[in-house]
């Protein structure tokens, strides 16, 4: 690039920033040390100067940093427990009026098990059992109401979470869904109350599993922790204590769910996969008759889609990323005491260094060939563009 | 060529007391610290408190320097929390007219030297008189960020080290930036596909 005309692009621009050169005699002039400045400890001027992973100016920062993880699955969770805790506890009587979950196998047990006497009590058991499982989904039958949506809309702002709140919008479809399944539970009588709370358990489990991909954010704070062990021991899924040893398929499933937006949040620098992102949410809300299926479509196009497409020219992070990677390289050919170099790498299409051309200090000299051999290591992703051009500035350890 | 002495080396020996070598290290980054500076504060002076306080507490810290990063990345720590305390402890929004303004002075110096294109040269002038501006309204972290690494050559990684944030959220910072910028810099009226 040349020194006096002014520069095309922003990088350019700000990368060939007017630097003036300053005396030395300015640096060894008495200006004594200011007090200002006594009142900043070591460890403040040590520690990291910003934030974080926090971005100030109202933008909310990428999820990319542990620390963000661990907050936002720390807001999850909290969703998810207030989307829990809803529903004040209720009677028994209210809970077979309100979940069907219940209330058949109450029916069930009284019907089929009364002649006997003797599976009675296990069917005794099984109700309470089944109680303390089944209170997430009745639960959830009531939290279905708008104030835990509005949260979780309000509070979730991935993408993915968005496309689990369409799949979740479908109360009607819930019921049914666990009739079948927990129907069964009192009709097979197991020997011990173990067992028989073991059975209930897992068909519930296993109920999860197609009603809950799109169904309950309470699924996700499970999910979350595996992530951050530990923090939430009492997060959600510790309601369900009793059936939770018989069911780690749930638990693998929210996970995959869970992970979905934090990876989707995860990098935002690239355009692409909230492209594609869009149109699996718009697929996931569009055929809405199938629910079981649309996440599932989420989660296999999202990866599926990012590859066919090539952009016209490499992201800024690209190159960014690229020239960094070589720039240490480039940079160990200067000697201390050498001025700057000017480097303009021209990438070819598929990625790769095509030529490098130094201006600077280090034009003409052997430290140019060093430089460009070291900076014609740098590679980004294809693109569609025959050439792109990048400038970068080469300065001395 | 003389075989180079890293800057890891410069730092064991002031450690070990020689003082000469921890000059050899303020001469080789005073320049960069300053320019940091400069675009920080904007404000000479203060950008001239700020490098020199940035060596002597690097000096006096010394000890504390446990070699897991590069000596410039911790000598930018330092500089940049020391112009952010600065920065956050004025009294009022400085206003700084252009001709004080330490990024627009190499300008400024150049046109007075080189007067052979006024045109380009005027133009050359507003374009980063208005950057310097936009990059003034942005945050204190985008524009520390922004100023890390593409005024100032950083990689994404070593601009990591120095503002103690994951790789991701700098590239993100670096994009929202440089989003940011451009939407200024075509409200000023430049064109926003050549910047």
């Amino acid at each position: 690039m040349s020194e006096g005309k002014t520069p095309r692009t922003l990088d350019q621009v700000l990368a060939s920033w007017p630097e003036s050169q300053r005396k030395e005699i300015e640096w060894d002039a008495n200006r004594a040390p200011s007090g200002r400045f006594a009142d900043v400890t070591d460890d403040e001027l040590l520690g990291p100067p910003l934030p974080g992973g926090e971005a100030s100016g109202g933008v909310a920062a990428p999820v990319s940093g542990g620390r963000n993880k661990k907050e936002s699955a720390k807001q999850l969770q909290d969703v998810a427990k207030l989307a829990e805790m809803k529903p004040a506890p209720e009677p028994a009587k209210e809970k077979e009026e309100n979940s069907g979950v219940v209330h058949l196998a109450a029916l069930a047990a009284s019907e089929g098990q009364n002649i006997d006497g003797t599976p009675l009590q296990p069917a005794a058991q099984t109700a309470p059992a089944e109680k303390k499982a089944a209170e997430p989904q009745s639960r959830k039958g009531d939290g279905v109401g708008r104030p835990s949506w509005l949260m979780v809309g309000g509070l979730v702002a991935a993408a993915a979470v968005v496309a689990l709140f369409f799949g979740m919008k479908h109360p009607g479809t819930e019921a049914p869904v666990q009739v079948t399944v927990v129907a069964p539970t009192p009709a097979a009588p197991p020997a011990t109350a173990n067992a028989t709370t073991g059975a209930t358990a897992t068909p519930i489990a296993a109920n999860k599993e197609p009603g809950d991909k799109a169904v309950d954010p309470s699924t996700l704070p499970p999910a979350d922790t595996s992530t951050a062990a530990g923090a939430h021991p009492s997060a959600p899924m510790a309601m369900a204590g009793p059936a939770a040893p018989a069911k780690p398929a749930p638990a693998a499933s929210a996970s995959g769910n869970a992970d979905q937006p934090i990876a989707a949040n995860a990098p935002p620098p690239a355009p692409a996969s909230s492209v594609s992102l869009e149109a699996a949410m718009q697929q996931a809300a569009g055929p809405q008759s199938s629910l079981s299926s649309a996440p599932t479509a989420t989660a296999t196009d999202t990866p599926a889609a990012a590859p066919t497409s090539v952009t016209l020219k490499p992201s800024q992070g690209a190159i960014n990323g690229a020239l960094g990677a070589a720039l240490p390289g480039a940079r160990a050919c200067l000697g201390p005491d050498d001025p700057i170099s000017r480097a303009t790498v021209t990438f070819q299409s598929d990625g790769t260094v095509q030529s490098v051309s130094v201006t600077g200090g280090a034009a003409g000299k052997p430290a140019e060939a060093c430089i460009r051999s070291a900076l014609m290591r740098a590679k980004v992703p294809p693109f569609a563009m025959p050439t792109f051009t990048a400038p970068t500035t080469i300065r001395p350890n | 060529m003389p075989p180079k002495v890293t800057d890891r080396e410069l730092v064991d020996r002031a450690r070990q007391g020689d003082a000469a070598a921890f000059g050899q290290l303020v001469q080789r980054h005073q320049q960069r610290i300053h320019r940091l500076a400069a675009h920080l504060l904007r404000d000479r002076a203060e950008a001239e408190d700020v490098a020199q306080e940035t060596f002597i507490r690097a000096y006096r810290a010394l000890a504390r320097f446990d070699g897991r990063s590069e000596p410039y990345t911790w000598l930018y720590r330092i500089t940049v929390n020391l112009s952010l305390n600065a920065l956050r402890s004025r009294k009022a929004q400085r206003t700084t007219a252009q001709s004080d303004d330490p990024r627009l002075e190499a300008i400024v110096s150049e046109r007075q030297s080189n007067a052979a294109d006024p045109p380009e040269d005027a133009a050359r002038r507003q374009l980063y008189a208005a950057l310097a501006e936009g990059i003034d309204g942005l945050s204190e972290t985008l524009r520390t960020t922004l100023i890390l690494v593409c005024i100032d050559g950083r990689s994404h990684e070593e601009a990591s080290a120095i503002l103690g944030a994951p790789e991701g959220t700098i590239a993100w910072r670096v994009h929202e930036a440089r989003r940011k910028l451009k939407e200024y810099m075509a409200e000023r009226g430049f064109d926003p596909e050549e910047l």
